[in-house]
């Protein structure tokens, strides 16, 4: 190779290196993101062969996209939301959550409460809720399992939204909340939650469960 | 996605990504120069298998294009904004409509620091790199008096890359009632405000000029 392919090469070896670090990912997975086989993306990653120009471009291309949509991205979006926010995996298992979720300053008394993080992450949504006997956005009573049965992780909803008081013993939490799909390059669809609280509104459940005011579907457009 | 109107920016663009002549794009998925061409130019759309084919030879799907970010702004229960490069106005949701007394088609497409209230911010906001993929996300604590409504917000500014590769900017506000804005006040001030650079940097207010 002349001094110049060398330069190149090392260049988009420090690239690929750098995007399997940000986002978390294996050779395996960029190369397939690229098309292109996992013997030749580690070569490129050793600086061992020279990249072709096209390729260098979609390496480029890649590590654009990667640092707006890839699922560490909007992993390290909602970690920092200002909002009440979650993540939220096709398997309906929490993959971040916001600094809001884990501080509760409404619980009876004047009490502040805190969570510890890991307290949600990997968790099943199912766990988090008072009750699964509830009519959350079908009328299965099973939880968030119709979030897939609706077609939320398949691109045939736009949105998921449904208003409740959602009583977990220690304090409720009473709002409006929204499932947005949300596509990752790296990870498919995942759903961005999020909750708008009405602190106005009083709580009349004095037991743990959950009343669905109202919930709908919003479809996808063609 | 309501690619119909899109698709001569889309193909233009990942062919400019590419360096594709229009010949080389034709060959790769089977179709003429001239149907490309007839594309790019809006003159012809392509059909639904042809479409198809191109969403996923160009990675699209529906839920990243520009139209369906609109879509999901119009829909949205919170306050919502979503601009597009120079800070033109994408989408409103129905609450930040609300509290701005402004419909809809009264701000789609117009200039933020156009609007008399956000003049003062636009030296500080109009020169950040955001929609050149430079900035992860704003962070800002706005005072603001509107239309006889003054409330205190914590923002959100967050860039988002649509399947066109452009940048646009999802703005969420979230209300802070207990902060109430001194009496007197008009219009729309910043305060508390950082930006997270994409290289991990983190820009605040007291050092902007200086480091972007």
């Amino acid at each position: 190779m002349t001094r110049a392919n060398l330069e190149a090469a090392a260049r988009v070896g420090a690239l690929l290196a750098q995007l399997r670090s940000d986002h978390v990912l294996t050779i395996d997975r960029i190369a397939g993101l690229l098309g292109e086989q996992p013997g030749i993306v580690a070569g490129w990653e050793a600086g061992r062969a020279q990249v072709p120009e096209h390729a260098t471009a979609k390496i480029e291309h890649l590590a654009g996209r990667l640092n707006f949509a890839s699922l560490q991205s909007w992993k390290e979006r909602v970690t920092r939301a200002h909002g009440l926010e979650t993540l939220i995996g096709r398997d309906l298992r929490i993959l971040a959550v916001s600094a809001a979720v884990l501080v509760e300053t409404d619980a009876p008394g004047g009490r502040q409460l805190t969570f510890p993080r890991e307290s949600f992450l990997g968790k099943h949504c199912n766990d988090l809720l008072p009750t699964l006997d509830c009519n959350l956005i079908l009328s299965h009573g099973a939880g968030f399992n119709d979030l897939d049965a609706v077609g939320l992780f398949d691109g045939r909803v736009r949105c998921v939204r449904y208003s409740a008081e959602l009583n977990y013993g220690p304090f409720a939490r009473i709002g409006v909340y929204e499932f947005w799909p949300v596509e990752t390059v790296d990870a498919g669809i995942v759903a961005h939650h999020l909750c708008h609280p009405h602190a106005e509104q009083k709580p009349t459940l004095r037991v743990p469960g959950v009343v669905v005011h109202w919930s709908e579907i919003i479809p996808a457009e063609d | 996605m309501k690619a119909n109107d899109e698709w001569p920016e889309l193909i233009a663009r990942y062919r400019a990504r590419h360096r594709l002549t229009q010949a080389a794009f034709a060959d790769s998925i089977n179709v003429t120069q001239q149907t490309v061409s007839r594309w790019e130019s809006g003159k012809q759309t392509p059909d639904p298998v042809a479409q198809q084919l191109l969403r996923s030879v160009m990675g699209l799907t529906a839920l990243s294009s520009k139209s369906a970010w609109q879509q999901r702004v119009n829909l949205a229960w919170g306050t919502e904004a979503l601009f597009e490069k120079g800070w033109r106005f994408l989408a409103v949701s129905p609450k930040l409509q609300q509290a701005s007394g402004k419909p809809d088609d009264d701000v789609i497409g117009k200039v933020l620091f156009d609007l008399p209230a956000f003049k003062s911010e636009a030296p500080m906001l109009g020169k950040l790199p955001i929609f050149d993929g430079a900035i992860r996300v704003v962070k800002a604590r706005a005072d603001l008096y509107l239309f006889g409504n003054n409330f205190s917000a914590d923002i959100d500014m967050w860039p988002v890359l649509t399947c066109g590769d452009e940048i646009i900017l999802h703005i969420v506000a979230y209300h802070s009632p207990l902060a109430k804005v001194e009496s007197g006040f008009t219009g729309v001030r910043l305060r508390d405000f950082y930006a997270i650079m994409t290289d991990g940097r983190i820009v605040s207010s007291g050092n902007t000029a200086a480091a972007v």
